[in-house]
Parts: C-alpha cells; sequence; structure tokens
C-alpha cells in the first residue's frame, strides 16, 4: 500500500513527476498522430503507391490510404494532444509544481491536494479525449479550435443516450478510478488492509458514477473533446491557484519579489493568464455541449441546416462568431501560458551557462507583465477574415504590433547575457539558445500575420502553420528539453548522458528547420491547412514535390527523438549520481536541496540574501554566489 | 520511391501572381515587412553567433562580464522596435482602411452577386437585370401554414397541414427538391435571380469592375478565398458577408480559364474538394452573357 502512497502523493515533487511522465508520453502519441499527417500529405492518393505502412494495414483503410475523414481527426487530435495535453502540462505541469517551492524556499506548495487533483483530473480529461475516436460517432471532426456549426453536428450514427463500447469505458473507467484512489487515499489517510480495502471501495463507487455521468455527457468524439477540454480547463485552473497561493505566500525569508529567479516570475504570470482566461473557456465547451445536446442554440441560427436537413429542435438565433470570441478570448492567453515559463526557464539556463547575470532582470519581469497584459488584448487577431467587421481588425493589429515590443526586450536581454559570458555547450544550452533563435523567426513571421492586409492572404494556410510550430515547437519545446536536460538531476538524482543529449539536439534542430520553414512557401503560395490533399488543384500542384520533402524532414525528426527516449529512460537507471549542484546554480534548489531533493525539500529553514543571478562576482573566488550564502 | 530535388527548386515559393487592384497594396506591405523581419533576423543572428564564438569558454577565459544590465540599452531597444513597428501598423491600417473605401455600397457600376456555402460546394445567385437580389436561407418551419411557393406539395397546402410525424421529412424533401436555397419567393426585389442553377456553377464577373461578393451559408462556416485576388472571407451560418475586389485581369490564361476559388476553413470531411471557379471575362462579355439578362 505504500506504493499508492507513493504513486497518489500530494508531494508537489511528485506531481511534477507525474506530469512529466504523463506529458512525455502524450508527446509520443501526438508526435505519432504527426507522423501519419506527414506521410498521408507526401502521398495522398492510392495510385502513388505508398500505403501507409502497418497503420494502414492495421486499420484495415481501402488501398492503406487514410480516410479524410480520419485525416481531419488526426489533425485535430494532434493539436488538441500537443497544446493542451503536452506543453501545458509539462510546462506549468510538471516544472511548476516541481520548481516552485524549491526555488522560493518553500516545503510544500499552498495546496497540495489541489495540484495533486489537478495532475489526476488532466489524465480523466487525456482519457476522455482518447476515448473519442472508440466511440460509435467516431473521432473529433472540427479541429483544434472547433468551430461551430461544424462542431455541433453529431457523428454519424450516433445519438445522446447512446451506451458506449467496452475499450473508451475501460479507458475512462482506468483514470476515473485513479482519481477516486488519489481522493481517498489523501482524504482518509488510514492505513492498514481494512482501511484500504474501504477507500478503493469508495474509489470504485466514484468512478463508476464518473464514467456514467461522462457517459451521458460524451456521446460521439466532437463532445468527448468539448468535456475533455472542459475537464482539463478545470485541472488547470486548480494548478493555477495552487501556483499563485505558493508564490504569493509561501516565499522563504528573504526572498523578496525581485529576489525571485525568472522561471517563477514567468510561472507567476502563466498562472494568472491560466486563472483569468479559462473559465471562458469552460465557459464556452458547457455552452457548446448544451449546443450539441440540443438544449440550447448559443452558436446556431436560426434556419439551420446540417446534412442538408431541417431542425426543428434548434430554436436558432444563435452566433457562430460568438464561440470564436470566447474560445480566443481563451487560446489567445493560452498561448502566452505556453511560452512564458519558456521564456524564464530559458531565461535562468542561458545565465548558467554563460556564467553571468541575467541582463536587464528588471526589464525581462516588466516585458513579461507587459505580455500578459497585453495578451488579454489580442485575440480576434485570429478572426481578422472571419466575418466580424473588417475595421475592428485595426485595433486588434495595432494590439498585436505592440505585444512583439515586450517579446524583442525578452530577445535583446538574452543576447545581452549571452555577450560577454563564459559560454559552457551543454545540451541544455545548447536547446535554450536554439529556443532564442527560433522563437525569434516564430516572433517575426507573426507581424506578417498581425499586418491585416497581409493576413488577408496568410490566414489559414501553411504560413500559419509554420508560425506556430515556430513558437510552439521551436520556442515551448525546445525549451523544454532544456528544462529536461537541466532540472534531471534534481528530479532523479542521476545525471543524463551529454553526448546523446547532444546527438538529439542538432538532429532535431535541422529536422525541424527543415520540416517547419518550407510551410512559409507553402502558405505565401496560398496552400490551405488542414487540406487532405493539394495535389488536384491547378494552383498548387508543383508544390507536391516540397510536401514530399517535408515528409522525409519530418520522419527525421521523429527519429531525432529516440536519442532523448533512450538517454532519459536509461539516465533514470544507469546515469551517473548528481551531486546537489552539479552546474554550479546559485539559486535555492540546487543550493539547499538534495538531489533528489528530500521530502522537506531543504535541510534547514530556506534564507536568501541576494538576487537569483550571481555569476562571476568579484566578491567571491567561484565563478558564482548562491542566494543563501551568508557572506560576513 | 524516386527522390528529386529538381521540382522542389522548380516550384515557385513566392507569392502567386495577383490579379486584383488591391492586391498590390498587400503585396507591397509583405515585402516591406519580408524585408524588416530579414534585417532584424540577420542582426539578431549575428550578434548571436559572433557572441557563441568570441565568448564561449576555452582555455584561458575563466571568467565572464559581471554586470546586470544598461537602462539606457533596455531604452534603445525599447524605443526602437516600438518605432518600426509603429510605422508598419500605419502603413498597414493604411492599406486596410483604402481596401475598405471600396465598400461604400451603391456605387452604379457595381456587380453583385450573392455566393451561398454548403458542404462541399458554392451557390453562385446573380441578381438579374434590377441589380438586387432577394432575401435567402429562409426554410420552411414545422407550423407553417403554407409552402413558401404558394403551391401543393406532397398533397399538402402546408407542413401544418401534414400528420406531425411526416412534417419534418416533408420539409427536407421540399428544400431539396424545390428550394434548395431557401429563397424567399415573395420578395419583389429577387423576383429577377438567376437561382435556379446555382450549384458549383462558375462565378463569372467582369473585369476592371467592383465585384461585390455577398457571403452566406446553408450549414457550416465555410471561407471563400481567392489567392490569385487576395481575397479571404469567412461565411458565418446566419449573417451575411461582404467581400470586395476589382479584377484586373480576364482568367483565360489561367489553366482551366478560371482563377481558383478555395474553402480555407475547415467545413468537414469533404472540405478539400470544395474549390470554385471564378471566370472573369471582359465587360463586353459580361454583357452578353445570360445570368445578366435571364428572366425568373
Amino acid at each position: 500500500m505504500s506504493i499508492f502512497r507513493a504513486i497518489f502523493s500530494t508531494d508537489h515533487k511528485s506531481v511534477g513527476k507525474g506530469y512529466l511522465f504523463m506529458g512525455l508520453l502524450f508527446f509520443a502519441l501526438g508526435g505519432g498522430l504527426a507522423m501519419l499527417m506527414r506521410w498521408h500529405l507526401a502521398w495522398p492518393k492510392v495510385t502513388d503507391g505508398m500505403p501507409m505502412p502497418m497503420v494502414g494495414r492495421l486499420m484495415n483503410w481501402p488501398g492503406g490510404q487514410m480516410p479524410p475523414d480520419t485525416y481531419n481527426a488526426t489533425f485535430s487530435l494532434h493539436a488538441t494532444v500537443m497544446i493542451f495535453f503536452v506543453i501545458i502540462p509539462l510546462l506549468v505541469g510538471a516544472f511548476g509544481n516541481f520548481l516552485i517551492p524549491l526555488k522560493i524556499g518553500a516545503t510544500r506548495t499552498a495546496f497540495p491536494l489541489l495540484g495533486g487533483l489537478s495532475l489526476w483530473l488532466t489524465l480523466l480529461a487525456g482519457m476522455v479525449l482518447l476515448a473519442g475516436p472508440f466511440l460509435p460517432g467516431g473521432a473529433v471532426w472540427a479541429g483544434w479550435t472547433g468551430y461551430p456549426p461544424l462542431s455541433a453536428m453529431w457523428g454519424a450514427g450516433s445519438s445522446p443516450g447512446m451506451s458506449w463500447p467496452i475499450v473508451p469505458r475501460a479507458m475512462v473507467a482506468v483514470a476515473a478510478l485513479a482519481l477516486g484512489m488519489f481522493v481517498t487515499l489523501n482524504m482518509f489517510p488510514r492505513d492498514g488492509w481494512f482501511s484500504f480495502i474501504t477507500q478503493l471501495a469508495i474509489a470504485t463507487l466514484a468512478a463508476f458514477g464518473m464514467v456514467m455521468v461522462i457517459e451521458r455527457i460524451a456521446f460521439d468524439g466532437q463532445s468527448a473533446w468539448f468535456l475533455s477540454l472542459l475537464l482539463v480547463g478545470i485541472a488547470t485552473v486548480m494548478g493555477a491557484i495552487n501556483y499563485l497561493a505558493t508564490i504569493l505566500k509561501l516565499r522563504c525569508e528573504g526572498m523578496t519579489f525581485f529576489r525571485l529567479p525568472l522561471s517563477v516570475w514567468s510561472l507567476l504570470f502563466a498562472a494568472i493568464l491560466v486563472l483569468l482566461a479559462t473559465p471562458v473557456l469552460s465557459g464556452a465547451m458547457v455552452m457548446n455541449l448544451m449546443d450539441h445536446h440540443r438544449v440550447s442554440s448559443f452558436f446556431l441560427p436560426a434556419n439551420w441546416l446540417a446534412e442538408s436537413r431541417i431542425h426543428p429542435e434548434v430554436t436558432g438565433g444563435g452566433y457562430g462568431l460568438l464561440h470564436q470570441h470566447l474560445f480566443w478570448f481563451y487560446s489567445h492567453p493560452a498561448v502566452y501560458v505556453m511560452i512564458l515559463p519558456a521564456f524564464g526557464m530559458v531565461s535562468d539556463i542561458l545565465s548558467v551557462f554563460a556564467r553571468k547575470p541575467v541582463f536587464g532582470y528588471r526589464a525581462m519581469v516588466y516585458a513579461m507583465a507587459a505580455i500578459t497584459f497585453l495578451g488579454f488584448f489580442v485575440w480576434a487577431h485570429h478572426m481578422f477574415n472571419s466575418g466580424m467587421n473588417p475595421l475592428l481588425g485595426t485595433t486588434f493589429a495595432i494590439s498585436t504590433m505592440f505585444i512583439a515590443v515586450p517579446s524583442g526586450i525578452k530577445v535583446f536581454n538574452w543576447l545581452g547575457t549571452l555577450w560577454g559570458g563564459n559560454i559552457h555547450f551543454t545540451a541544455a544550452m545548447w536547446n535554450a539558445i536554439a529556443f532564442v533563435s527560433l522563437f525569434v523567426i516564430g516572433g517575426l513571421s507573426g507581424i506578417f500575420l498581425a499586418s491585416t492586409p497581409v493576413n488577408m492572404h496568410l490566414h489559414d494556410t501553411y504560413f500559419v502553420v509554420a508560425h506556430i510550430h515556430y513558437v510552439l515547437f521551436g520556442g515551448s519545446m525546445f525549451g523544454l528539453f532544456a528544462a529536461i536536460y537541466f532540472w534531471f538531476p534534481k528530479m532523479f538524482g542521476r545525471m543524463m548522458n551529454e553526448a546523446l543529449g547532444k546527438i538529439h539536439f542538432f538532429a532535431s534542430f535541422i529536422a525541424f528547420n527543415c520540416v517547419f520553414f518550407p510551410m512559409h512557401f507553402l502558405g505565401t503560395r496560398g496552400v490551405p491547412r488542414r487540406f487532405y490533399d493539394i495535389s488536384d488543384i491547378a494552383s498548387f500542384k508543383d508544390l507536391q514535390p516540397l510536401n514530399v520533402f517535408i515528409t522525409f524532414s519530418a520522419f527525421v525528426l521523429g527519429i531525432a527523438q529516440i536519442p532523448f527516449v533512450l538517454n532519459f529512460l536509461g539516465s533514470l537507471i544507469w546515469g551517473r549520481r548528481a551531486t546537489a549542484n552539479p552546474w554550479n546554480v546559485t539559486t535555492l534548489e540546487w543550493t539547499d536541496a538534495a538531489s533528489p531533493p528530500a521530502v522537506t525539500n531543504f535541510e534547514n529553514p530556506a534564507l536568501v540574501y541576494r538576487g537569483p543571478y550571481e555569476y562571476n562576482n568579484p566578491l567571491v573566488e567561484e565563478d558564482f554566489l548562491p542566494q543563501s550564502r551568508l557572506i560576513k | 520511391m524516386k527522390w528529386d530535388v529538381a521540382p522542389i527548386l522548380a516550384s515557385s515559393w513566392w507569392l502567386p501572381a495577383n490579379h486584383s487592384e488591391h492586391g498590390s497594396g498587400f503585396d507591397g506591405l509583405f515585402t516591406l515587412i519580408l524585408w524588416i523581419t530579414v534585417g532584424i533576423f540577420v542582426l539578431i543572428h549575428i550578434v548571436l553567433l559572433t557572441s557563441l564564438i568570441r565568448h564561449r569558454n576555452r582555455p584561458g577565459r575563466t571568467k565572464a562580464w559581471f554586470i546586470h544590465g544598461n537602462n539606457r540599452l533596455e531604452i534603445f531597444w525599447t524605443i526602437i522596435p516600438a518605432i518600426i513597428l509603429t510605422v508598419v501598423s500605419l502603413l498597414s491600417t493604411r492599406v486596410w482602411q483604402s481596401y475598405h473605401a471600396m465598400r461604400d455600397i451603391g456605387q452604379p457600376d457595381a456587380v453583385r452577386v450573392l455566393v451561398i456555402g454548403q458542404q462541399f460546394k458554392w451557390n453562385v445567385i446573380y441578381p438579374g437585370p434590377d441589380g438586387q437580389l432577394g432575401r435567402y436561407l429562409l426554410y420552411p418551419s414545422t407550423t407553417d401554414e403554407r409552402w413558401p411557393d404558394g403551391q401543393r406539395f406532397r398533397g399538402s397546402n402546408g407542413p401544418a397541414a401534414l400528420p406531425q410525424e411526416k412534417r419534418e421529412e416533408a420539409i427536407n424533401a421540399y428544400i431539396e427538391q424545390i428550394n434548395p436555397l431557401g429563397k424567399d419567393l415573395t420578395d419583389p426585389l429577387g423576383t429577377d435571380d438567376d437561382w435556379r442553377n446555382a450549384l458549383a456553377r462558375d462565378l463569372v464577373v467582369p473585369v476592371g469592375r467592383r465585384v461585390e461578393v455577398y457571403l452566406a451559408s446553408r450549414d457550416v462556416i465555410h471561407d471563400f478565398a481567392v489567392p490569385l485576388m487576395r481575397v479571404k472571407m469567412d461565411t458565418i451560418p446566419g449573417t451575411i458577408g461582404l467581400l470586395t475586389f476589382m479584377p484586373t485581369k480576364i482568367s483565360a490564361d489561367e489553366p482551366g480559364g478560371a482563377y481558383d476559388i478555395v474553402c480555407e476553413e475547415l467545413c468537414g470531411t469533404g472540405h478539400y474538394t470544395m474549390r470554385g471557379r471564378l471566370v472573369v471575362v471582359d465587360n463586353a462579355a459580361y454583357e452578353r452573357a445570360e445570368h445578366v439578362m435571364v428572366t425568373p
């Protein structure tokens, strides 16, 4: 039973590691979905003679070729998995939980139960999402943006009240049981066989109830998708409340706000964004679910036909653009939720391996504050051509242009941090440098999209696909790789292999650019995203060879992750034992805590005397001066 | 599997040709932003690479500089990008406003056309000689006493006269057979509209005249995009959008004799098959064309 106590622990370090493993598993899934898409896009026709290997036969596709509805489901799931179950859980969930208390000198988070609950609820949300493809109505089809009325239609042959097949039911039941076990074990923390059986019984009962409710709400892939986003939204808000309270209330003595490491600042701002924006998404998802069940018509107009049939039960009067406003009011701030923590962690890592204080620490904090604030005023730049008043676009174009100013400040300060440093090229450092370079490309392509006239040509083309992948893969994912290489010793007490790390980095960096840079050209030509096949269209036909090149590169990028997997799993077992501070870092998690940290995090209550980036301070002989060291 | 670099390099990677009046301004802005961003990219990467090479850890280099920042530099790299972005914003706004100045409705020589999206085809409706469009997308409801065309359908004067369980099916059949676009047959403006063969036909417009495309949808959101005209707008069910442009070149030279209309908003399984043809003809040919003369 102690094994259950360990798995369902409320300790912030366990929760963080739980998020890490879950996020990496989902990353493998999302990457696999991307491979399926890329294979199809390179050889979209049966006559190409390149049927999908293995998967085509397994799924019994005609000619081994992915059908269009499966393609739509694949990109919808790829985006949803990557955004809601990889990047946000890894950045905010894994590193937020693990790092915040350690970096601010706290022994725990403010609400440990809430932290654990958010992890297990995220797992349940993920299972609800993955149950979708197994439901009678088929997988989600409306993209990760889920625009109604397309998303308000029903999957073929499904209707509310249908019972689920055994596979999705079992998937959701397992996650629900885990959530139940977490709650019962921590609410009635008693040991012994008898109480364990009681706890298990209560959890089973609760799981049974949850599965029944979920089955009733979600009857096809699309409604499962809505429900999944509702649940994952609740989970991230739980996490955000926990981080905010922890940072505001549990800082150790001497840890003033302007002595907080930038990673903690960035997680603070990300938590504010989550707290203020996510309820809007949750509201939109509830409205969509109600529309889906035909008990309301928030987004459905009168005289609406679906599949050429009238729907007398839809009262009408709804407006599809309302969903877009609500969705982007969440989803644009969500982009900053996905990039701010990476900003913060990369700032930490650049400073450590340049052996130099972060350049313009306060400017970095103010820039993040400005991004957080402005982040709430740019959402409609996703909607310039949506049919909203085009002149309203001007407002959002200008606010979007100006959010580039604080982003620019951050980039220039990173350059300032590197300049004059004593740069050590570790795997973590390479990834952090790549983050800066790739984020610059993603940021600059954003200026094209912010300009309303240019956007009219580029909107919903591959240019947007290139842009978001430069920001979210080139930015967030490379930032995450840097963070994993950097904090792995603290998390697991062992070092990762540097050589494998560098192989992984260089292969990924080159392949990444070969995959996503050409997409700018596809977009410039006007090739639409979410398109099953361009090879029949006269205007785009000649670009098909470029698609094949992108696919080759995508598979190289996929294969380039193998060294990372080997390194990660191998280092867990065979990695060199880490000392408490292998990188000579100044911040609290390295100086006052063992690797991996004890239950209480610190042996003695932490005490802080100075800012977080005192590298090469002339007061001391070594090239770093920890925050907690007292100098007479 | 053959692998050849030549066809990749042979394909054009630049903006497609522009055949609209406003498009040159859009493309100019694109090029301007491209030069600015390329400049910034190169500058940043020169500094980055120099720093990585010059300030790398190597034998003899043990110390880094100990500085926490420089307020003058901060002000410098806040203000310079702000100025550049202000200029880009102002230029964007100017181009955008001058494009939308075209929207002033009621110009006498403008050509109007209603485009209704449905899964996965475009309907093209011409206004007829009066140049005015009628009302569309109004479908019978189960409580209506009369069918919209005033005729008997399935042996009844209206859906309400049918037994409860047959009404919905009868309306669906009526929509499919008689009035797929929900035309309001009582609207006097629409009596001369050319709407009967609207499904999946060419959108024919004259060169050198302003085209007002009114956009609507029967079922889900579609997107009416013509890359070579630099226009793009979603069709929202329940509302009517307006998109304007002025073609500057007839489409006879294009492959297939038409510009591609592409749906650029995910609209379902057949999204990728939803294409239309924009045929631009000279004015004389347009005046002769059947759809301008047609009477119901």
